[in-house]
């Protein structure tokens, strides 16, 4: 009986760790891609403006879903120097963005179970040259908050800028940087 | 632990009938095109200058993109963090990492276009106007050498 209720309390003990080792772990999906012209050779100073960003998930959301992409990618390009400001000399590119999947999710939810009460962003990000107007490339990310404890409240904003980050990182692999 | 046993059960199962959610979206599509002409001409595209032959440009216009978006499982998406949780929890999690607990969302260009329909007009002094509609399909590039023939004289 003692042998049983000691099993049984090593039993409990690792459930309650891996519980909280699956709870704690706040995470789900990433991907992203990008696909240039195969003629597009960007020099270092080439620098990239935020163009417009639109709602194509066919859905309306009390979140102001383009002003806080627009936010992110802005925040995002800054720490990169990869920002075009209003006065700078010479042409630029301009990075169009399409939101075509985004749900808000529920972090009480995925606390529950895995997966349910995901938060789910899909992005695709078109490159324009300024001066031409020639479309030079594209950059699609998905990212999802799918299970986590609760540090994933909040998750519905704090996606932006993860995959903010996940956009520039693929543009700032592009684009060479400039030493000095 | 027959009783959570038959819980998890029914939570697998629940997840794993989950429908993929689909959607589409038009993203910008561009055909560059190039105009040329003897002699030289003004080039309208619907009805609007854009220059004089020969001169190169881009059509924008979009195309359909299908979105299909599949819960999946840890293993599919991030198989070494499933190794680690498994490992982490003494195995305890390999049941349940059948739970499609992240998403995968797949984004398919169509054959279906739309803003599609140009027309491209050559004027040139002396010659009848030269005409041409186009209907881009996702073509890099479409070259055009207008036929200007000359007015008569009547």
């Amino acid at each position: 009986m003692t042998r049983f209720a000691s099993c049984a309390g090593n039993f409990a003990l690792l459930c309650l760790l891996g519980g909280l080792a699956i709870a704690g772990f706040g995470c789900g999906a990433v991907s992203h891609s990008a696909q240039f012209e195969p003629g597009f050779v960007p020099n270092g100073d080439t620098r990239i403006e935020v163009g417009p960003v639109t709602n194509e998930t066919g859905k309306t959301f009390d979140a102001d879903l383009q002003q806080m992409f627009t936010d992110a990618l802005t925040e995002q390009l800054q720490k990169q120097n990869l920002l075009w400001t209003q006065g700078l000399q010479g042409d630029h590119l301009i990075i169009a963005t399409k939101i075509v999947e985004y749900d808000e999710g529920n972090a009480f939810k995925r606390w529950t179970l895995p997966g349910w009460g995901s938060t789910v962003i899909t992005l695709h990000c078109e490159l324009k040259e300024s001066g031409s107007g020639k479309l030079v490339g594209s950059v699609e990310a998905h990212r999802t908050v799918s299970f986590g404890g609760a540090y994933t409240i909040g998750a519905w904003k704090t996606i932006f800028g993860s995959v903010a980050e996940d956009v520039v990182k693929e543009l700032r692999a592009q684009i060479p940087t400039v030493s000095g | 632990m027959k009783r959570a046993a038959i819980a998890g059960l029914i939570l697998l199962s629940a997840c794993s009938t989950q429908p993929p959610e689909q959607g589409s979206f038009f993203r910008t599509a561009q055909t560059q095109l190039s105009v040329q002409s003897t002699p030289s001409g003004n080039v309208n595209l619907d009805n609007r200058y854009v220059g004089v032959t020969p001169l190169s440009l881009p059509l924008d216009y979009e195309q359909q993109v299908e979105r299909d978006t599949t819960n999946v499982t840890l293993w599919q998406t991030q198989p070494g963090l499933a190794l680690f949780l498994t490992l982490a929890t003494l195995g305890i999690y390999l049941p349940f990492s059948a739970i499609p607990a992240a998403s995968q969302t797949t984004l398919t260009p169509q054959d279906v276009y739309r803003h599609n329909q140009f027309q491209v007009t050559v004027d040139a002094p002396g010659y009848e106007q030269w005409k041409q509609e186009l209907d881009p399909k996702g073509e890099k590039t479409v070259e055009l050498q207008a036929q200007l023939v000359k007015k008569s004289e009547n």
